[in-house]
């Protein structure tokens, strides 16, 4: 298991846990980041502090922040 | 009245429907006991039924963190005193889907009858999918009407369907509510449900589950909520510690609840037909390319500016010589007199004051549409937002401060694309320090006057411009940042920024968006500039002076009959000037002696450790209608007249040579500094503050805009004129 934020672009993987402030986690998990959902990391970019990820046939950009509360098992 | 109420996850449309279906006639109201905005519009169904129609913001889930995210649960649900809606209209994007039926669930739970406008099927194609809203109706088991809001497909099926559900409700109520399996929720539930206020759920068993609910995933210990009664925050926080001690998760049980049942319906509902967004994604290649998504946006935005700031310029100077021969047309129809003054410099100069913002409102919300409508928007967001964020800012706030370097208004006007209210105030707050075109002729006029009038301005002069933006955007930041670590703290909301695909704009729709933005502004804001106009006519216009009208008269009559009769060009030439000359002196002397020359005089105290007279006083004075107004009433005092510009050397000259009744000069290169810094600063602007009231909502904020600038200002011109002394400039 490794953090969303470490993931090759292009990388396919499930996500495995949420951590992060109760409700940081709760705003996650309601917009569809769930334990057991896959996704897909589109691009990183580092200048925005950004990642986009391709989640549930939409496309979300993420906080470095975010991702790092996102752990993740690579597909 | 029946009441509708108009639900959905941010940018799905939500706004478009609501206007479609008022016609755009919506009253703007505040939510009870707390100053957001919300619209309220009416509408005559076919049939001959009026019913009421509530916007509510824009939110992904009912679950609340702050009262600001309350008000979405308040308003779909009606706890009081809002009226329970006969029908939750709930805007859905088709593209994204799964993460929008989790607010649609929330609401059925409620019980409240749904209907689903499945919104944006024209962008499916290019997001590479099928929705199957047969199949979606039939999942849910409410109505679904498949639209493009954008250019008014569907609405009238949006409109039967809602006749169709007031005469018989039970066709948008499903006969299931999602609901938790685990008895231990169930109980948690029942003791939660047994804490909530009786006026909430009314007795209503499902209604009751669903606020239980709501309660569970919003309430923590120290919250930001409003009207929790102690009872129910006791039972809540109680119970998730109980629950948290056993090893579970109710967060997680309660969210991946709802997302399993959509996970098992979805694949009958939406189908892929190829790899999604293809297209979108090779554009993105290009536009959010670390170095060439900021150069192209940043070019583009150097294009929004310019036109904004020298594109607006000739339609704005078209305005205002409109407004001048029309002032001109109707002051020599009615012959001088105290109500023609008050028609030509009161009223029409009022109107003339708020039209002349149209063109870069206009163009401002052009660019906006243009970039909301495309999907651009959101990679604006994501490539601005760790930038913004470093001073406490959203990603979108860069459109709105960077056109706050041509004018303040729409600027403050932009900050509507933000969707948090505390992100727009912050905004709005801080952009009017950016330096707006209003304060380049002042700032040209004070450059020119620390050179003396017969040497021509040279490097240092244009450094100091430069410095001065660098300034005024300096102090903006650090506003912006102070702000956002105390007055609007505001929690700290996770980035999740939701990237459509990219399609052509509708242009119609931007059209419509533009004009409505710019009809708003002239029916609100500008009533309130043209009532401020009206007082700025006064103040400068009265107390009048008989004599002093008398006189000039009396000087100028034997000086218009020798013009009449003059036989040379020269001579005539000559004798207009005189009289130019006699005018002006007398239009000083009648400003010094009206009430804004009074305020002028009685604020000198105030302003004298800063380095200004009561002559600038009354420039400060003044320029409150309009930071340029500034130049010109210096002229008027100077008795060098009103059509001056900073180039205009008489006012250059008197300026110069002005002294305090001590002979030392009053126009030092120090004064001036200070001046400048003054201006910078001081919030010299009633439109910026008539359209922050719009905005806001109340008149607290611009209160505290003009309280906090002013300060600024006078501390900031203190600091540099005492400092400069005591170093030994002058």
């Amino acid at each position: 298991m490794t953090s969303l934020d470490s993931l090759e672009e292009g990388a396919q993987a499930r996500l495995m846990a949420v951590d992060g402030l109760p409700a940081l986690r709760r705003r996650l998990m309601e917009m569809g980041l769930l334990p057991g959902t896959p996704l897909r990391l589109i691009r990183r970019m580092s200048l925005g502090g950004v990642v986009e990820l391709e989640v549930r046939r939409s496309r979300v950009s993420i906080g470095h922040g975010e991702a790092a509360q996102l752990l993740v098992a690579p597909l | 009245m029946p009441t509708i109420v108009i639900a959905g996850n941010p940018n799905t449309g939500k706004s478009t429907v609501f206007n479609q279906l008022t016609g755009g006639r919506a009253r703007i109201g505040n939510y009870p006991g707390i100053t957001v905005e919300r619209s309220i519009g009416k509408t005559q169904l076919p049939g001959g039924r009026l019913v009421q129609v509530l916007d509510s913001p824009g939110t992904y889930s009912l679950a609340a963190r702050s009262a600001d995210e309350q008000l979405a649960l308040e308003a779909v649900a009606g706890l009081p005193p809002l009226p329970i809606p006969q029908i939750a209209v709930i805007t859905v994007d088709a593209t994204q889907l799964s993460r929008n039926l989790y607010l649609v669930l929330q609401i059925i739970e409620l019980g409240v009858p749904v209907i689903v406008a499945l919104n944006m099927i024209d962008s499916l194609e290019a997001a590479g999918q099928e929705v199957r809203p047969e199949a979606l109706e039939k999942a849910l088991g409410v109505p679904v009407v498949p639209m493009v809001a954008r250019d008014g497909r569907g609405l009238s099926r949006l409109v039967s369907a809602i006749v169709e559900v007031l005469d018989d409700p039970s066709r948008a109520k499903p006969g299931w509510r999602w609901r938790p399996g685990n008895p231990q929720l169930i109980a948690l539930m029942e003791r939660v449900g047994a804490a909530l206020p009786e006026a909430w759920h009314g007795n209503d068993p499902d209604r009751r589950s669903a606020l239980a609910l709501w309660a569970l995933l919003s309430i923590d210990p120290g919250h930001d909520l409003h009207g929790i009664p102690g009872e129910l925050e006791r039972a809540v926080i109680d119970g998730r510690a109980e629950a948290t001690a056993k090893g579970r998760d109710l967060d997680h049980e309660i969210i991946h609840g709802r997302y399993a049942w959509i996970d098992s319906k979805i694949d009958r509902i939406v189908r892929d037909k190829r790899h999604p967004t293809e297209l979108t994604e090779r554009v993105d290649r290009i536009l959010l390319h670390p170095a060439m998504g900021f150069v192209l946006f940043l070019a583009l935005m150097t294009l929004v500016f310019q036109a904004l700031f020298t594109g607006a310029d000739p339609i704005i100077g078209l305005i205002e010589s409109a407004v001048s021969w029309i002032g001109n047309v109707v002051g020599s129809a009615l012959g001088p007199g105290l109500f023609t003054d008050f028609l030509v410099n009161g009223v029409i100069e009022g109107v003339g004051a708020f039209v002349v913002f149209l063109p870069q409102i206009l163009m401002l919300f052009f660019f906006i549409g243009l970039m909301e409508d495309t999907g651009y928007m959101a990679r604006v967001a994501v490539l601005m937002d760790r930038l913004m964020k470093s001073i406490g800012l959203h990603g979108r706030a860069f459109v709105p401060m960077l056109s706050g370097y041509a004018c303040a208004v729409p600027a403050i006007m932009a900050t509507r694309t933000m969707e948090r209210r505390r992100d727009r105030l912050l905004t709005m707050m801080a952009l009017p320090l950016m330096t707006c075109s209003a304060r380049l002729p002042v700032y040209g006029l004070l450059i020119a006057a620390i050179v003396p009038p017969w040497q021509e301005a040279g490097f240092v002069q244009g450094l100091l411009m430069a410095s001065m933006y660098l300034f005024g955007t300096l102090m903006a930041l650090i506003v912006a940042w102070v702000m956002s670590k105390t007055l609007l703290r505001g929690s700290y909301i996770p980035l999740v920024i939701e990237m459509p695909p990219y399609r052509m704009p509708h242009w119609p729709s931007v059209v419509r968006m533009m004009l409505r933005r710019g009809w708003d502004f002239m029916k609100t804001a500008g009533t309130i500039i043209l009532i401020c106009s009206m007082g700025m006519w006064v103040l400068l216009s009265f107390p009048k002076d008989p004599a002093l009208e008398a006189r000039l008269l009396e000087q100028r009559a034997p000086l218009e009959q020798a013009a009449a009769v003059a036989r040379s060009g020269d001579e005539k030439q000559r004798l207009k000037e005189r009289i130019a000359a006699l005018e002006a002196q007398s239009a000083s002397e009648f400003t010094r002696h009206s009430y804004a020359g009074r305020l002028g005089h009685a604020i000198e105290p105030l302003i004298e450790p800063l380095g200004f007279d009561w002559k600038i006083g009354v420039g400060i004075v003044s320029a409150f209608a309009a930071r340029e107004v500034f130049v010109s009433t210096m002229g008027v005092v100077f008795g060098v007249g009103e059509d001056v510009d900073e180039e205009t050397m008489d006012l250059r000259e008197k300026l110069w040579s002005d002294t305090w009744p001590d002979g030392r000069r009053v126009f030092t290169p120090l004064v001036c500094l200070s001046l400048m810094i003054f201006f910078a600063l001081a919030c010299q602007c009633m439109s910026t503050l008539a359209v922050v009231r719009r905005e806001s909502g109340n008149w607290g904020w611009p209160a505290l805009m003009f309280v906090y600038m002013t300060a600024l200002a006078w501390v900031f011109s203190f600091l540099v004129y005492q400092g400069g002394l005591l170093l030994g400039f002058s």
